[in-house]
Protein backbone atom coordinates (compact mmCIF):
# COMPACT_ATOMS: atom_id res chain seq x y z
CA UNK A 1 0.00 0.00 0.00
CA UNK A 2 1.71 3.19 -1.13
CA UNK A 3 1.34 6.40 0.83
CA UNK A 4 0.10 9.64 -0.66
CA UNK A 5 2.16 12.69 -1.34
CA UNK A 6 1.70 15.26 1.37
CA UNK A 7 1.47 18.88 0.21
CA UNK A 8 3.28 17.84 -2.95
CA UNK A 9 6.19 16.40 -0.97
CA UNK A 10 7.10 12.72 -1.49
CA UNK A 11 6.02 10.88 1.64
CA UNK A 12 9.40 9.22 2.14
CA UNK A 13 11.02 12.62 2.66
CA UNK A 14 8.94 13.38 5.74
CA UNK A 15 10.27 11.88 8.96
CA UNK A 16 6.90 11.30 10.62
CA UNK A 17 6.13 7.88 12.03
CA UNK A 18 5.95 6.20 15.43
CA UNK A 19 9.05 5.18 17.33
CA UNK A 20 8.71 2.21 19.66
CA UNK A 21 10.58 2.14 22.93
CA UNK A 22 11.54 -1.53 23.05
CA UNK A 23 12.00 -1.43 26.82
CA UNK A 24 8.40 -0.34 27.31
CA UNK A 25 6.66 -2.39 24.63
CA UNK A 26 4.97 -5.55 25.94
CA UNK A 27 3.74 -6.70 22.51
CA UNK A 28 0.11 -6.28 23.51
CA UNK A 29 -0.89 -5.62 19.89
CA UNK A 30 -3.20 -2.66 20.57
CA UNK A 31 -1.38 -0.41 18.09
CA UNK A 32 -1.44 -3.12 15.45
CA UNK A 33 -5.20 -3.61 15.88
CA UNK A 34 -5.88 0.11 15.93
CA UNK A 35 -4.08 1.32 12.82
CA UNK A 36 -5.48 0.33 9.42
CA UNK A 37 -2.38 1.28 7.51
CA UNK A 38 -0.11 -1.69 7.97
CA UNK A 39 2.44 0.45 9.80
CA UNK A 40 3.10 -2.05 12.59
CA UNK A 41 4.20 -5.69 12.54
CA UNK A 42 4.68 -8.02 15.47
CA UNK A 43 8.41 -8.70 15.80
CA UNK A 44 10.02 -11.51 17.75
CA UNK A 45 10.78 -9.43 20.81
CA UNK A 46 8.45 -6.48 20.52
CA UNK A 47 6.24 -4.60 18.08
CA UNK A 48 8.07 -3.13 15.11
CA UNK A 49 7.41 -0.26 12.72
CA UNK A 50 7.43 -2.18 9.46
CA UNK A 51 6.08 0.47 7.07
CA UNK A 52 6.85 3.88 8.56
CA UNK A 53 5.79 5.82 5.49
CA UNK A 54 2.29 4.38 5.63
CA UNK A 55 1.80 6.48 8.76
CA UNK A 56 -0.42 9.50 8.11
CA UNK A 57 1.65 12.66 8.48
CA UNK A 58 0.66 14.41 11.69
CA UNK A 59 -1.38 11.50 13.08
CA UNK A 60 -0.43 10.19 16.50
CA UNK A 61 -3.72 8.53 17.39
CA UNK A 62 -2.22 5.12 18.21
CA UNK A 63 -0.10 6.63 21.00
CA UNK A 64 -3.28 6.93 23.08
CA UNK A 65 -3.89 3.22 22.63
CA UNK A 66 -0.53 2.25 24.07
CA UNK A 67 -0.93 1.73 27.80
CA UNK A 68 2.81 1.52 28.48
CA UNK A 69 3.71 4.77 26.73
CA UNK A 70 6.03 2.97 24.30
CA UNK A 71 4.99 4.97 21.25
CA UNK A 72 6.34 8.41 20.52
CA UNK A 73 6.29 10.87 17.63
CA UNK A 74 8.21 14.01 16.67
CA UNK A 75 6.74 17.24 18.00
CA UNK A 76 4.34 19.28 15.90
CA UNK A 77 6.91 22.11 15.90
CA UNK A 78 9.57 19.79 14.45
CA UNK A 79 7.09 18.65 11.81
CA UNK A 80 6.18 22.19 10.80
CA UNK A 81 9.87 23.18 10.57
CA UNK A 82 10.66 20.17 8.40
CA UNK A 83 7.69 20.83 6.14
CA UNK A 84 8.89 24.42 5.61
CA UNK A 85 12.28 23.10 4.48
CA UNK A 86 10.72 20.50 2.21
CA UNK A 87 8.26 22.93 0.66
CA UNK A 88 11.21 25.16 -0.22
CA UNK A 89 12.99 22.16 -1.72
CA UNK A 90 9.99 21.10 -3.78
CA UNK A 91 8.80 24.67 -4.37
CA UNK A 92 5.23 23.92 -3.42
CA UNK A 93 3.05 26.89 -2.59
CA UNK A 94 0.88 25.70 0.25
CA UNK B 1 -21.51 -1.36 19.19
CA UNK B 2 -24.73 0.29 18.20
CA UNK B 3 -24.13 2.45 15.18
CA UNK B 4 -27.79 3.19 14.58
CA UNK B 5 -28.80 6.64 15.69
CA UNK B 6 -31.85 6.08 17.84
CA UNK B 7 -33.82 9.28 17.85
CA UNK B 8 -36.34 10.18 15.15
CA UNK B 9 -36.75 13.86 16.01
CA UNK B 10 -33.70 15.12 14.17
CA UNK B 11 -34.64 18.13 12.12
CA UNK B 12 -31.46 18.11 10.04
CA UNK B 13 -28.95 15.67 8.60
CA UNK B 14 -25.36 16.83 8.39
CA UNK B 15 -22.29 15.18 6.92
CA UNK B 16 -18.98 15.73 8.66
CA UNK B 17 -16.33 14.17 6.48
CA UNK B 18 -12.84 13.64 7.82
CA UNK B 19 -10.17 13.57 5.11
CA UNK B 20 -7.37 12.30 7.38
CA UNK B 21 -5.10 15.09 6.11
CA UNK B 22 -5.74 13.86 2.54
CA UNK B 23 -2.80 11.62 3.35
CA UNK B 24 -4.08 8.30 4.67
CA UNK B 25 -2.94 5.38 2.51
CA UNK B 26 -6.26 3.65 3.22
CA UNK B 27 -8.05 6.56 1.51
CA UNK B 28 -5.67 6.95 -1.42
CA UNK B 29 -8.33 5.94 -3.96
CA UNK B 30 -10.77 8.62 -2.84
CA UNK B 31 -10.93 11.90 -4.71
CA UNK B 32 -12.35 14.08 -1.93
CA UNK B 33 -13.14 16.93 -4.30
CA UNK B 34 -15.26 14.72 -6.51
CA UNK B 35 -16.79 12.88 -3.57
CA UNK B 36 -17.89 16.02 -1.73
CA UNK B 37 -19.31 17.60 -4.87
CA UNK B 38 -21.28 14.47 -5.73
CA UNK B 39 -22.62 14.31 -2.18
CA UNK B 40 -23.63 17.95 -2.33
CA UNK B 41 -25.42 17.53 -5.66
CA UNK B 42 -27.00 14.13 -5.28
CA UNK B 43 -27.63 13.12 -1.67
CA UNK B 44 -30.37 14.34 0.67
CA UNK B 45 -28.78 16.23 3.56
CA UNK B 46 -28.80 19.74 4.98
CA UNK B 47 -25.10 20.57 4.96
CA UNK B 48 -21.64 19.09 4.84
CA UNK B 49 -18.17 19.99 5.91
CA UNK B 50 -14.78 18.49 5.29
CA UNK B 51 -12.15 18.60 7.98
CA UNK B 52 -8.59 17.27 7.77
CA UNK B 53 -8.39 15.87 11.30
CA UNK B 54 -11.58 15.70 13.29
CA UNK B 55 -9.92 13.62 16.00
CA UNK B 56 -7.39 16.19 17.14
CA UNK B 57 -7.68 19.47 18.99
CA UNK B 58 -8.75 21.58 16.03
CA UNK B 59 -11.41 19.06 15.06
CA UNK B 60 -12.59 18.59 18.63
CA UNK B 61 -12.94 22.33 19.03
CA UNK B 62 -15.08 22.39 15.91
CA UNK B 63 -17.28 19.54 17.16
CA UNK B 64 -17.61 21.17 20.56
CA UNK B 65 -18.79 24.39 18.93
CA UNK B 66 -20.92 22.93 16.16
CA UNK B 67 -22.79 19.86 17.34
CA UNK B 68 -26.44 20.21 18.28
CA UNK B 69 -28.98 17.82 19.71
CA UNK B 70 -31.48 18.07 16.89
CA UNK B 71 -29.05 17.21 14.11
CA UNK B 72 -28.04 13.76 12.95
CA UNK B 73 -24.37 13.60 12.05
CA UNK B 74 -23.10 11.16 9.45
CA UNK B 75 -19.30 10.97 9.63
CA UNK B 76 -17.42 9.45 6.71
CA UNK B 77 -13.92 8.78 8.12
CA UNK B 78 -11.76 5.90 9.36
CA UNK B 79 -13.23 2.57 10.47
CA UNK B 80 -16.27 2.84 12.72
CA UNK B 81 -14.73 1.47 15.93
CA UNK B 82 -11.81 3.83 15.53
CA UNK B 83 -14.10 6.81 15.00
CA UNK B 84 -16.04 5.90 18.11
CA UNK B 85 -12.91 6.28 20.21
CA UNK B 86 -11.48 9.25 18.37
CA UNK B 87 -14.59 11.43 18.08
CA UNK B 88 -15.96 10.72 21.55
CA UNK B 89 -14.28 13.70 23.21
CA UNK B 90 -15.66 16.14 20.64
CA UNK B 91 -19.22 14.87 21.15
CA UNK B 92 -18.77 14.93 24.91
CA UNK B 93 -17.51 18.51 24.85
CA UNK B 94 -20.58 19.49 22.84
CA UNK B 95 -22.88 17.65 25.26
CA UNK B 96 -24.36 15.65 22.37
CA UNK B 97 -24.88 11.91 22.71
CA UNK B 98 -23.18 9.72 20.13
CA UNK B 99 -25.84 7.03 20.58
CA UNK B 100 -28.59 9.40 19.47
CA UNK B 101 -26.95 11.75 17.04
CA UNK B 102 -24.17 9.92 15.23
CA UNK B 103 -23.85 7.50 12.36
CA UNK B 104 -20.30 6.60 11.31
CA UNK B 105 -19.39 5.45 7.82
CA UNK B 106 -16.01 3.87 7.20
CA UNK B 107 -14.39 5.11 4.01
CA UNK B 108 -11.17 3.20 4.72
CA UNK B 109 -10.10 1.10 1.74
CA UNK B 110 -12.87 2.51 -0.44
CA UNK B 111 -12.69 4.36 -3.72
CA UNK B 112 -14.74 7.44 -4.59
CA UNK B 113 -17.64 5.39 -5.95
CA UNK B 114 -17.88 2.89 -3.09
CA UNK B 115 -17.47 5.65 -0.50
CA UNK B 116 -20.28 7.60 -2.17
CA UNK B 117 -22.55 4.56 -2.19
CA UNK B 118 -21.86 3.79 1.47
CA UNK B 119 -22.59 7.38 2.48
CA UNK B 120 -25.79 7.25 0.44
CA UNK B 121 -26.81 4.04 2.20
CA UNK B 122 -26.08 5.56 5.62
CA UNK B 123 -28.24 8.58 4.83
CA UNK B 124 -31.07 6.31 3.71
CA UNK B 125 -30.87 4.31 6.93
CA UNK B 126 -31.22 7.24 9.31
S1 LIG C 1 0.38 -0.69 22.00
FE1 LIG C 1 2.37 -0.16 22.93
S2 LIG C 1 2.89 -1.90 24.24
FE2 LIG C 1 1.27 -2.58 22.84
S3 LIG C 1 2.36 -3.52 21.12
FE3 LIG C 1 1.99 -1.37 20.57
S4 LIG C 1 3.86 -0.29 21.24
FE4 LIG C 1 3.86 -2.28 22.26
S1 LIG D 1 -0.09 7.61 13.97
FE1 LIG D 1 -2.01 7.09 12.96
S2 LIG D 1 -1.44 6.38 10.91
FE2 LIG D 1 0.44 6.47 12.15
S3 LIG D 1 0.71 4.42 12.92
FE3 LIG D 1 -0.45 5.52 14.48
S4 LIG D 1 -2.65 5.24 14.01
FE4 LIG D 1 -1.42 4.58 12.22
S1 LIG E 1 -10.87 10.72 12.76
FE1 LIG E 1 -10.03 8.96 11.66
S2 LIG E 1 -10.05 9.64 9.52
FE2 LIG E 1 -10.16 11.48 10.79
S3 LIG E 1 -8.04 12.18 11.08
FE3 LIG E 1 -8.62 10.89 12.84
S4 LIG E 1 -7.85 8.87 12.25
FE4 LIG E 1 -7.98 10.06 10.34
Amino acid sequence: MAGRDYMGIPREEIPWYPTINADLCNSCGSCLDFCSNNVFAQGELHMEVANPYNCVVGCSACANECETGALSFPSKEELVKKLHELRDKYKTTV
Amino acid sequence: MNNEAKSTQHVKKAILMCTCSFACPSMKDINFGELSERIRLELPHDYMLLHPRLCEENGENLLADLLKDNVLYVTPACKEEKQKKLLRDGFEKAGVKMDNNWKPVSISFKNTETAFNDIKKALEEV
